[in-house]
């Protein structure tokens, strides 16, 4: 009882150090505020499946008259600047085109040439940009179009088709998250970002309670403590706790000042609450293991610091999950950020505490499986040192 | 203290050269240092980077079918020959996939599809996951289909793309601006925080050793100014040189494709580094503030998404971010004015930017310590 009575002191001490600390609190805080701003803003239009730039791609097109698919190129790039992709400006030549594009006046240049189709349609545009890939996929449907009129099968008429596009349906006994209107609410920029960022920093935050303690260790406090009658395992065990008490605070804080900045819903509370607690163990763990191989205050804040960006990368923290090529993908989804990150996005969009169930679990079992690590490194390092 | 301005003479830059070689030399043997500098800049730059570029293989397309009519093979041989890499899935294996993100889009080929497709309508269905664009996918379909109801066979679709200056290795150039990208916020991260020896200097009181052994104030702050050229440029060297050994083509386009921009961006990164210096007054403050600004300037400069797709208004806030300006003068050598003079508006731009803003640190650091 009264090593545990310790730890609660110690664990305390260590969650008033972080509060009195105003300017590391300020940047735990602005930091990810600052990105989820910028990159919820920035990406907004980028998460919406229906995506349409606020400018549409200037396009310049060449055209020869009189040519056979002329038409049915025609009536493919009416629809795609009807739909708001592409503004069409004409060119007289392929080389005046490619001028126009070289110098910045339009962002892409599509070419049909006099001996379409045995000569294939031309894209011209700075490669891997979203404006190429429009004016590419334009093509691809203009070539179409066009081959069929070239070659006499049809008179450039525009072929009934349904084709329906759409969210694709929930598997099989599966309820999937449903928002007031009945369909799954979407999670903008601003929402998955809000958790991102709060997933990059949680580590961050739960490293306050080890940089006590590793500071503790060089400041000689750690030795005096211990000379008042506490033991290794108190010590490290507050330790441990006041890790978890920054990063549900940190957590806390960052769901209420999203919601108040950014209007961001985090969903159920009782399931925010379970995901919150295996994530703060979880990142609270990863701190504890760094104990065994960091032991200055200056390489602990380096390398953890490290490790946060690395896992928030693989994680999706930075960069969407939807974008993510199929090896990242793959290795992200043994990352603990990533299984926060799924957890909070499905909060999101509306679903329960079950839904969120077993990445809590896993994110729990992974935390007291390093915190144990971390607590056997730092034995093992303390007995080499010479301590008891 | 004094903080005295005097003209450079032989002895004096000698004394810079010495701070600036010797301050590098003390940063590059502090193994933490290494972490960031190299290890890290190279792992996101030259791995991560990497993974993130198209990597000119067909598209992935999965496929349920459900229809046992004539025309679902024709369908499949002519989104096959667009070229597109199909995989046919059981519905319930296809929605899984796409729910746990492992599927972006799935075509849905219902029974009856064949008929309708007789009929002279045909009907498909188009799944995507959550936030992916089936945009790609949908033209492809839509155009296949259409060759299907117009008796045109599906084959090869007759489009060529290319980039506006062919010599230069257009199709690699996506995966260049990505690693420039990446190494642009490395690099203003690292310098604004290695700014930071400038106040270490003054908390350990070496610099103060320093003037009273003859050094000036403007001495010291040059040779730190130099220390970050010179740590700046080993950091580029090492992410050009180990992505070239890579296969990276960054001389394609010539040595000053590459070497401007770098050069440029490194001076206006100096100049920024020195600002934020003389504006904080702790070590602790410098490191807040350069994983801030470098980080919020490659985002508004495009280095991890491209610019076409924010809004507006942020397409004209990107200008007051150097990454923007040294990725323009990466993109005009490479993809649209070749390297050289049409390289000069950007590499203006980043030179000014250091210039205004090295005189604002200096300024900054000539206050007396609070």
């Amino acid at each position: 009882m009264t090593g545990l009575r310790q730890a609660a002191i110690i664990a305390a001490n260590q969650l008033l150090r972080f509060v009195l600390d105003w300017h590391g609190v300020l940047i735990l805080f602005l930091l990810p505020l600052a990105f989820n701003l910028v990159l919820g803003v920035s990406l907004r239009q980028a998460f919406s499946p229906e995506y349409r730039p606020e400018r549409p791609y200037r396009v310049g097109v060449v055209i020869p008259a009189g040519q056979e698919a002329a038409p049915a190129v025609e009536q493919v790039l009416a629809a795609g600047e009807a739909d708001g992709w592409v503004h069409i400006e004409r060119y007289a030549s392929g080389e005046a085109a490619l001028t126009a594009v070289r110098q910045r006046r339009v962002e892409a240049a599509l070419v049909l040439p006099a001996r379409f189709p045995r000569e294939p349609l031309r894209v011209i545009a700075e490669p891997g940009t979203v404006p190429a890939s429009v004016v590419e996929t334009l093509a691809r449907e203009a070539a179409v179009a066009g081959s069929g009129a070239a070659g006499g099968a049809a008179p450039g008429q525009p072929v009934p088709m349904d084709i329906a596009i759409r969210p694709a349906p929930p598997p099989v006994g599966e309820q999937g998250p449903v928002g007031a209107g009945g369909s799954p609410p979407p999670v903008d920029a601003m929402a998955y970002y809000a958790a991102g960022m709060a997933v990059m920093m949680i580590y961050l935050a739960t490293r306050e309670g080890t940089k006590a303690y590793v500071t503790d260790r060089g400041t000689g406090v750690y030795l005096r403590v211990r000379a008042g009658g506490v033991s290794h395992a108190a010590y490290l065990l507050g330790t441990f706790l006041g890790s978890m008490a920054v990063g549900l605070i940190f957590m806390g804080v960052m769901a209420l000042v999203t919601r108040g900045l950014f209007g961001v819903h985090w969903g159920h509370l009782g399931g925010w609450m379970l995901l919150t607690l295996g994530a703060t163990l979880a990142a609270t763990g990863v701190n504890a293991l760094l104990l065994g191989f960091a032991r200055s205050p200056e390489v602990q804040e380096g390398v953890s610091i490290a490790l946060a960006q690395l896992l928030a990368f693989l994680g999706g923290s930075m960069m969407p999950l939807f974008i993510f090529p199929e090896i990242l993908a793959r290795i992200s989804r043994f990352i603990p950020n990533r299984w926060m990150l799924d957890g909070y996005l499905q909060l999101m969009a509306g679903a329960g505490p079950a839904a969120v169930r077993d990445e809590s679990l896993r994110l729990a079992a992974v935390g007291v499986g390093l915190v144990a690590l971390g607590w056997a490194a730092d034995r093992l390092l303390a007995r080499a040192a010479g301590e008891g | 203290m004094e903080m005295e301005a005097r003209p450079l003479g032989g002895g004096a830059w000698r004394r810079v050269a010495a701070i600036a070689v010797t301050t590098t030399r003390g940063t590059l043997r502090r193994p933490l240092n290494l972490l960031w500098l190299l290890i890290v800049p190279l792992f996101f730059g030259g791995v991560v980077a990497s993974l993130f570029v198209p990597s000119g293989a067909p598209p992935r397309l999965a496929v349920v079918v459900e229809d046992q009519g004539p025309w679902v093979g024709p369908l499949l041989d002519g989104l096959s020959a667009t070229p597109m890499d199909l995989q046919r899935l059981g519905r319930e294996e296809a929605l899984a996939r796409l729910h746990q993100g492992r599927e972006r889009v799935v075509l849905w080929v219902p029974d009856g599809f064949s008929r309708s497709v007789d009929a002279g309508v045909p009907r498909l269905e188009i799944w995507y996951g959550p936030r992916a664009e089936p945009g790609v996918e949908a033209a492809r379909i839509r155009a296949v289909v259409a060759g299907l109801v117009t008796g045109n066979p599906a084959g090869p679709v007759p489009v060529v793309v290319e980039g506006p200056r062919p010599a230069a290795e257009p199709d690699r150039f996506p995966l260049l601006r990505t690693v420039f990208g990446f190494w642009a916020m490395f690099a203003l991260v690292s310098l604004i925080t290695q700014a930071a020896a400038l106040h270490r200097e003054r908390e350990l009181g070496t610099l103060s050793r320093s003037l009273v052994a003859g050094a000036t104030y403007g001495e010291v702050v040059a040779g730190h100014a130099g220390a970050l050229f010179l740590i700046g440029l080993l950091q580029a060297a090492a992410m050009v040189g180990v992505t070239a050994l890579a296969g990276a083509p960054w001389f394609a386009a010539g040595v000053p494709a590459i070497a401007l921009p770098v050069g440029a961006l490194l001076v206006a990164a100096c100049g920024i580094a020195l600002a934020v210096a003389g504006f904080t007054r702790t070590s602790r403050q410098i490191n807040a503030a350069g994983s801030l600004v470098g980080t919020l300037a490659a985002m508004l400069g495009g280095a991890f998404w491209p610019l076409d797709v924010v809004p507006v208004s942020l397409q004209e806030v990107a200008r007051l971010s150097p990454v923007y300006w040294a990725l323009d003068g990466l993109r005009e050598a490479f993809v649209f004015g070749g390297p050289g003079a049409a390289q000069g508006p950007a590499v203006a731009v980043l030179v000014l930017m250091g210039v205004l803003a090295g005189t604002a640190g200096i300024m900054g650091l000539r206050r007396p310590p609070a």
